[in-house]
């Protein structure tokens, strides 16, 4: 074992995550600008979200309906009533001085509720969720250098989801598993786009460390500036590594708010007394081998706040909310069958491989036109193929999604036919001549068959050609008198070559079993 | 760490450090007893929000509006009241992380 091995091996990583999902909405959570992305700054933004006096916030009813939907998904302790307070703090992204959020009387779980709970997909762990809230993003700022910045508030007053979970997760694999299962749980929910390049679902990772086998939990430093996967995953490892280098050398970590900065190579400390830095030696020792050097480092932030900083109190201007058990009711019936749920069906039920079962469920839309081709008939594993194979590599080249897929399930139904039928086209030459003009020509396959005149070579041709294939390759007949079935694949090589790929790989097959049952007979 | 009481210096110090503003002693003292008045006004007041029950009591409140987008402020507008302005935003003295 290695020393770096050793050393972790002695300790425990702890994290808890709490994710920002921007709700999938049209207009904001209190007034009626536009949700977007990019765009010229200040353009979607009015006196509500700009926080000029004398305006009232008006609370979203389908932001109010997603919050719900995703608590409820979780199996969450959901309210019958609900109720906003402010949160109180100076930032220039923060017209109004304060932040809606929900503190005490949030949509699910919190105060001792129970918060429902997430199976991971890959590892089929459970991890508990603390609470959902509903609250408003703030504006973004761009630094300009100068000693100024701008305020941009486009995005002042979007809606967000906050889910926080317990310290439930234990390495970074979990921390990965727990992105992307909550990832496919937000698509299959569609209340988020999920889109982390362009922010609108924000992961920040809690991250305490421990030593193994002991029940207590560390003090814990939360990372923030997060913006993508591999950062999380980055910055959680880097973060394991500086505590465990602190508590080596008999320091102990602090609660912190630290960024994560994802190109400098060298731990940087400013603004820690170093009694309470990490021995940059040991760090890097303790850094999991990258090729080309490991690259990233949290930097200390700001001491973490307590929630009485903020001076929470309920937010005056929004009344409290009712929700009425038959609309709990309507929202849990209305939830879609969850990707997990859906994926070990199709493992279980349907006999699928488990990697197609996860590509599958993976991206949203793709389950929906394999479950409209097994309506039609189409077996699992045909479908399954179909659509991660030919249709997901023809959506990714033009740059759609399964929802603007050119080709319809019915067609993609009509192309399987086509192959089974005992007309003389192989599936190589369905896919090499009727595909691409279903995909370019908006053809039928039965039409582009019809227009291009395209057939498969007659079954006296493949009889003709694979009799002189046998011939002109004894080898291949010698293995395959002696039980050797992968011989076979020369003779179909040579009838398919003579006939220019337009023989149906069957025919070919059935062709080669009569000449074998012959060559027996007469031995 | 206990509740931050605006009537104590420490308090007044904690409340100056969130909202970002630079008291000298004399400052510090003349809002440390500016809040304490404001202060006992408020709790001679009767508590103003009644509890959850309390409110939700009564013919229900149409209280939620439809996810429809409304125009917006021309931009022009929405940067009327702006100190200073520089690439179509606000803009503002930097604030950087950790201050």
């Amino acid at each position: 074992m290695s020393a770096r091995a050793q050393i972790l091996g002695r300790y425990e990583l702890v994290v808890g995550m709490e994710v920002h999902a921007q709700l999938a909405t049209q207009s904001k959570l209190f007034c009626g600008c536009a949700v977007g992305f990019g765009g010229p700054p200040n353009t979607r933004t009015c006196p509500v979200c700009l926080g000029h006096p004398g305006t009232l916030p008006v609370l979203n009813a389908e932001a109010f309906a997603m919050v719900h939907r995703i608590a409820l998904a979780f199996g969450a302790d959901v309210r019958d009533a609900t109720e906003f307070d402010r949160k109180n703090y100076f930032y220039p992204d923060l017209p109004k001085g304060y932040q809606i959020s929900q503190l005490h009387h949030n949509v699910g779980g919190g105060d001792g509720r129970e918060g429902g709970r997430l199976q991971l997909l890959r590892s089929g762990k459970f991890v508990r969720m603390h609470n959902v809230h509903l609250e408003e993003d703030a504006g973004k700022l761009l630094h300009l250098g100068d000693g100024g910045s701008v305020v941009d508030l486009n995005r002042a007053g979007t809606p967000l989801a906050e889910i926080v979970t317990y310290p439930d997760l234990r390495s970074v694999e979990e921390v990965d598993d727990f992105m992307d299962t909550l990832t496919e749980v937000l698509l299959a929910l569609e209340v988020c786009r999920c889109r982390m390049q362009e922010g609108n679902l924000r992961f920040e990772a809690s991250v305490s460390v421990r030593p193994r086998g002991a029940e207590f939990l560390g003090p814990r430093t939360e990372i923030k500036n997060l913006n993508s996967y591999a950062a999380v995953r980055r910055a959680v490892a880097y973060e394991f590594a500086r505590q465990v280098a602190l508590l080596e050398a008999g320091a102990s970590p602090r609660q912190e708010t630290r960024l994560w900065d994802p190109e400098e190579a060298v731990p940087y400390e400013q603004g820690v007394p170093p009694a309470r830095r990490a021995d940059p030696a040991l760090l890097a020792s303790l850094l999991p081998e990258v090729e080309g050097g490991w690259r990233g480092r949290t930097q200390f932030m700001r001491a973490k706040e307590d929630a009485h900083d903020y001076r929470y109190f309920p937010e005056p201007d929004l009344p409290p909310y009712a929700v009425a058990p038959e609309q709990l009711d309507a929202w849990r019936t209305s939830l879609p069958e969850l990707p997990g749920a859906r994926r070990a069906r199709y493992a279980e039920e349907l006999g699928l491989p488990q990697k197609a079962a996860e590509a599958l469920t993976r991206e949203r839309g793709l389950a929906a036109v394999f479950e409209q081709l097994l309506a039609l008939e189409v077996p699992a594993a045909a479908a399954a193929n179909y659509v991660l194979n030919p249709l997901q590599a023809a959506l990714k080249e033009r740059g759609l999604s399964p929802a603007e897929s050119p080709v319809s399930p019915e067609r993609l139904a009509e192309l399987h036919s086509l192959i089974e039928e005992d007309n003389g086209l192989s599936r190589d030459l369905v896919f090499k001549q009727v595909w691409p003009r279903v995909l370019d020509e908006g053809l039928s396959p039965r039409e582009a068959v019809a227009k291009y005149g395209i057939e498969g070579a007659s079954s006296d041709a493949v009889v003709a050609a694979t009799d002189a294939a046998w011939a002109e390759n004894p080898r291949a007949v010698r293995d395959l008198l002696a039980g050797k079935k992968k011989a076979a694949g020369a003779i179909v090589g040579a009838v398919m070559k003579r006939l220019r790929g337009q023989a149906d790989p069957r025919a070919i097959h059935a062709r080669i079993a009569e000449l074998l049952a012959q060559t027996r007979g007469e031995d | 760490m206990t509740e931050l009481d605006p009537r104590t210096p420490e308090g007044i110090a904690a409340l100056a450090r969130l909202a970002r503003l630079a008291l000298d002693p004399e400052e510090a003292r003349a809002f440390g007893d500016h809040m304490g008045r404001m202060l006992r006004w408020i709790e001679s007041l009767p508590p103003a929000r009644p509890d959850l029950g309390e409110a939700l009591a009564g013919p229900p409140r149409r209280t939620l509006r439809a996810d429809r987008v409304r125009p917006s402020l021309p931009p022009e507008e929405s940067l009327a009241g702006a100190p200073e302005r520089a690439a179509g935003g606000f803009r503002v003295p930097a604030v950087l992380p950790g201050e």
